[in-house]
């Protein structure tokens, strides 16, 4: 009798094996100790698992392939209210706490997140919590009124902050927006019903491509069954295309804005460079990491000379594009103009980069890449923007293996090719001189 | 003192569940193995050597001298040979400690820390050294005023009312001289009480044998590690210290002190928690969730100097400000007559069981046992499940009241102004300008 029960049972397992939606696409090795394993749930759904046994804990991030960039002109900050309230529905707060989780929630340009961070045992109560938001987030009256009042109170903290309102400005900018703002106006959030946010809901939030990045003490074939059961045979309607983004029209051109009462002047220069996946990329990373250093940089030197109180450069990627950007807090006595001449003689400077100044810059790009593997969310976040940005997750992992392919030529080609003026955009913000005619 | 804290350091090997120890005279490495990731994490701990050492007429000593190490590293060609290698080199002021960091690919780590031992042994400072730097920490001080205000504001309000030093004052950076900076450096590098804190992939022999010549060839003698503690008892409030900002939000702290540090934290700690563990904690629930006064407010046990407080911070929006801060008030005051918080501190003792595996990872044992052994704090038997409802209220009753309470507020001036004479007659108000934080 028992061999005619585990054969039902053998048959009953293949059977709902071969049937299982999601199938493995790529692996990549991070570490010795770290695999990164990606899969579709369903043609909407893609997951992404890494095992770390560090500790009996696991990180569940879902990430939407839309955020506050992606929103019309004069509509934005539904994204971010949708954020609220999706994080918010039902009894969560409890559950998670309860259970010994923790939960937040992020909206940026291109991605809009949920984070979970259970003990281990707790994978089906995450699955649970992800797809009651899902199928089911609670959009009435009551809720929708009164975070109404927490997201005003945020918006009211966030543009307290002169940079954050400086960097609204130059997104505007950048995504060709009159009012680039995250959050949306004042007038716009108060105005928000119900009814509309549903109909957003359902009709562009939840018809983006999702990923679910899982990482930590996991079972993989436990984890691909849950999702299977939760997403597998999900019913809705196909997956709305990212929004595309076209070119800056302002690329090659300077805007100032002036204001009163500034203790310090505000620049930021931004290249217009490829998105993560361009073979490029690697390359642009080592470049800000070279005009980033300690010492003889770019940004030693504009630091050390007294002409910027606060100078960085980084290289950030977006949907289809990403900006090599100059960020400065500048004194009053320098000049914009002094900062961009300063920045062509460094770039022509590095355009006779040694082999082992290369060796040195990628291995400090590698030792930075390398530490997010001691921090699961921040290994998560970069699958889930690597996702939104480009469609494909495990382009984070091969840009690591990427780095080391960067040659001194790559730079020079680099250089002439992307950090030109033409290709950029500037915005200065400086102190207001003359009340009566400036704006 | 010398005896009592090898003592505790002894202990904490022995009592270390993941720690590993290897052997180097007069020396001692805190580790943990983690093989996520290729990499290797050495800071040097110089214990004793903090800023508490600064007499009043030489504030920033301690601070000007480690940044000295940094300057010179960097004028003198060893943070290029660092970048070489691909490591990255940082130095830190505490107020028992000072610390010289390396992170690097595991690869590099040998090369690195040959690079800092023969800096740290071969470091002489000028005339110029002494005039770069302080015009740097000038530079540095500005601009903590406008990026780490909140700090800025805290910690003055705590001077000016415990009686701690200032961190940074203008006025004693001018006045330090090259015999100040010699002086303390020759103590510093003689110290007895050196210690290691490490992570990395390799095992702790390996680990032990690349610290070598850092160890190798120092003197004994200079400074003995002691903990300076001040009275805590004294009356500090009800004060207030108000910053104007035209905003349209009114940024609020409470800060009440609690003791010092090295004190044994589990109440505050405990009660902390059921305020603000999570989002389920009763300050975000009741403030954010319920009554939609405030965005992210927090309670958190924090430390300024030798000081231990609580501090519970909440970003009302201006028209919400006077109801928030009314009501905050009287919430702290009323808190062991709030039936809602001993509900929420049952429960948060049960979560707590739950929820402290996040806490587990390398990188945060590592830093607990090495607070544990600078401040030679005892773990209490029975954790948190020993702490008495008695103990808690006993704690509320002496510390949560209106003699303890010292407020921090930016925003209209005029506005926090009535607020007060309205609800707070009784607080002794100080009108303060950011700037007059670091004079």
């Amino acid at each position: 009798m028992k061999k005619i029960y585990a054969v039902i049972l053998f048959f009953v397992w293949g059977l709902s094996s071969t049937c299982a939606a999601y199938e493995l696409i790529g692996t990549e090795v991070l570490s010795k100790e770290l695999t990164a394993r990606h899969y579709t749930i369903n043609p909407n759904l893609d997951a992404v698992i890494v095992v770390d046994r560090t500790i009996p804990t696991f990180e569940y991030h879902t990430y939407y392939s839309a955020g506050s960039a992606d929103e019309e002109e004069g509509k934005q900050g539904r994204i971010h209210f949708l954020e609220h309230l999706i994080s918010g529905t039902g009894s969560h707060d409890e559950i998670v706490s309860k259970n010994g989780g923790q939960k937040s929630a992020a909206t940026s340009y291109h991605v809009t997140r949920f984070i979970l961070r259970f003990p281990k045992d707790k994978f089906d109560l995450a699955v649970e919590i992800d797809s009651e938001r899902y199928y089911s987030t609670v959009i009435n009256e009551e809720v929708v009124e009164m975070e109404k009042k927490i997201v005003l109170t945020e918006r009211s903290r966030r543009l307290a902050n002169l940079t954050s309102r400086f960097v609204y400005s130059f997104s505007s900018l950048i995504y060709g927006k009159k009012n680039f703002i995250s959050l949306g106006t004042e007038d716009f959030i108060k105005q928000l019903e119900p009814v509309g946010l549903k109909a957003y809901h359902e009709n562009f939030l939840r018809r983006q491509k999702r990923l679910i990045v899982i990482i930590g003490d996991v079972d993989v074939g436990y984890v691909l069954t849950k999702l299977d059961v939760a997403y597998g045979n999900e019913q809705t309607p196909g997956a709305l295309s990212s929004p595309q983004i076209s070119k800056p029209r302002v690329l090659g051109k300077k805007f100032t804005i002036t204001s009163r009462g500034l203790s310090v002047a505000k620049f930021r220069k931004s290249w217009y460079t490829p998105s993560l996946g361009h073979r490029d990329y690697a390359g642009l990373l080592i470049l800000a990491r070279i005009l980033n250093k300690s010492s003889n940089s770019l940004r030693s030197y504009i630091v050390d000379s007294g002409l910027a109180k606060v100078f960085s450069i980084g290289l950030n990627h977006y949907r289809g594009f990403s900006l090599m950007t100059c960020a400065a807090d500048l004194p009053h006595s320098t000049s914009s103009d002094a900062a961009h001449a300063i920045i062509r003689i460094e770039l022509e400077k590095i355009k006779s980069i040694s082999k082992d100044e290369l060796n040195a810059a990628c291995n400090e790009q590698l030792q930075s890449m390398y530490s997010a593997f001691y921090n699961r969310s921040s290994m998560a976040s970069s699958f889930g923007q690597a996702f939104a940005h480009t469609n494909d997750p495990m382009l984070y992992p091969q840009l690591i293996k990427d780095i080391g392919s960067v040659s001194p030529e790559d730079i020079r080609r680099i250089i002439d090719q992307y950090m030109a003026d033409d290709n950029s955009i500037t915005l200065s913000l400086r102190l207001r001189q003359d009340t009566k005619t400036s704006k | 003192m010398f005896l009592k804290v090898m003592l505790s350091f002894t202990l904490c090997y022995v009592v270390g569940v993941l720690s590993a120890f290897a052997e180097i005279p007069n020396h001692h490495i805190f580790y943990r193995n983690d093989t996520r990731a290729p990499l290797t994490k050495v800071d040097i701990v110089f214990l004793g050597a903090g800023r508490n050492q600064d007499q009043s007429s030489q504030i920033g000593l301690a601070r000007t001298v480690w940044r000295m190490i940094w300057d010179a590293a960097k004028r003198r060609g060893y943070m290029d040979r660092l970048s070489a290698s691909g490591a990255r080199f940082n130095t830190s002021t505490s107020t028992y400690y000072q610390t010289i960091s390396i992170s690097a690919l595991s690869r590099n780590c040998g090369e690195s820390i040959k690079i800092v031992a023969d800096l740290i042994q071969n470091l002489e400072f000028s005339d110029l050294d002494l005039k770069e730097v302080k015009k740097q920490l000038t530079t540095i001080y500005q601009n903590d005023v406008r990026r780490n205000a909140s700090m800025m504001r805290k910690t003055f309000a705590l001077s000016q009312t415990m009686g701690i030093k200032k961190q940074r004052s203008l006025k004693t950076l001018k006045n330090l001289s090259l015999e100040d900076i010699r002086q303390y450096y020759d103590q510093l590098v003689k110290t007895d009480v050196v210690f290691f804190k490490v992570i990395s992939d390799l095992d702790s022999t390996e680990v032990a044998k690349l610290l070598r010549p850092i160890t190798e060839g120092r003197d004994t003698g200079g400074f003995v590690h002691s903990l300076a503690h001040l009275k805590t008892d004294t009356k500090v409030g009800p004060a207030a210290f108000v910053f104007n900002s035209s905003i349209k939000s009114v940024f609020s702290h409470w800060l009440i002190p609690i003791g010092n540090l090295g004190e044994e934290t589990y109440v505050p700690a405990l009660i902390s928690s059921a305020l603000r563990g999570d989002i389920h904690g009763l300050i975000p629930k009741y403030f954010r969730e319920e009554l939609g006064l405030t965005y992210s407010p927090s309670c958190r046990v924090r430390a300024s100097e030798e000081i231990i407080y609580f501090e519970i911070y909440a970003d009302p929006q201006l028209h919400n400000s006077e109801e928030l801060i009314q009501k905050m008030s009287d919430f702290i005051r009323e808190l062991p007559d709030n039936p809602r918080f001993w509900e929420a501190l049952k429960e948060r003792r049960e979560i707590l069981k739950v929820s402290d595996v996040h806490n587990q990872t390398p990188q945060r044992s590592l830093n607990r046992e090495v607070y544990r052994a600078i401040y030679n704090t005892s773990r209490r038997e029975g954790g948190y499940d020993s702490v008495t409802d008695e103990e808690v209220r006993s704690f509320l009753e002496k510390f949560f009241v209106s003699d303890n309470m010292i407020m921090v507020f930016r925003g209209p001036k005029d506005n926090i102004r009535d607020i007060l004479n309205t609800h707070w007659p009784e607080a002794e108000v100080h009108e303060q300008s950011l700037r007059s934080v670091i004079e």
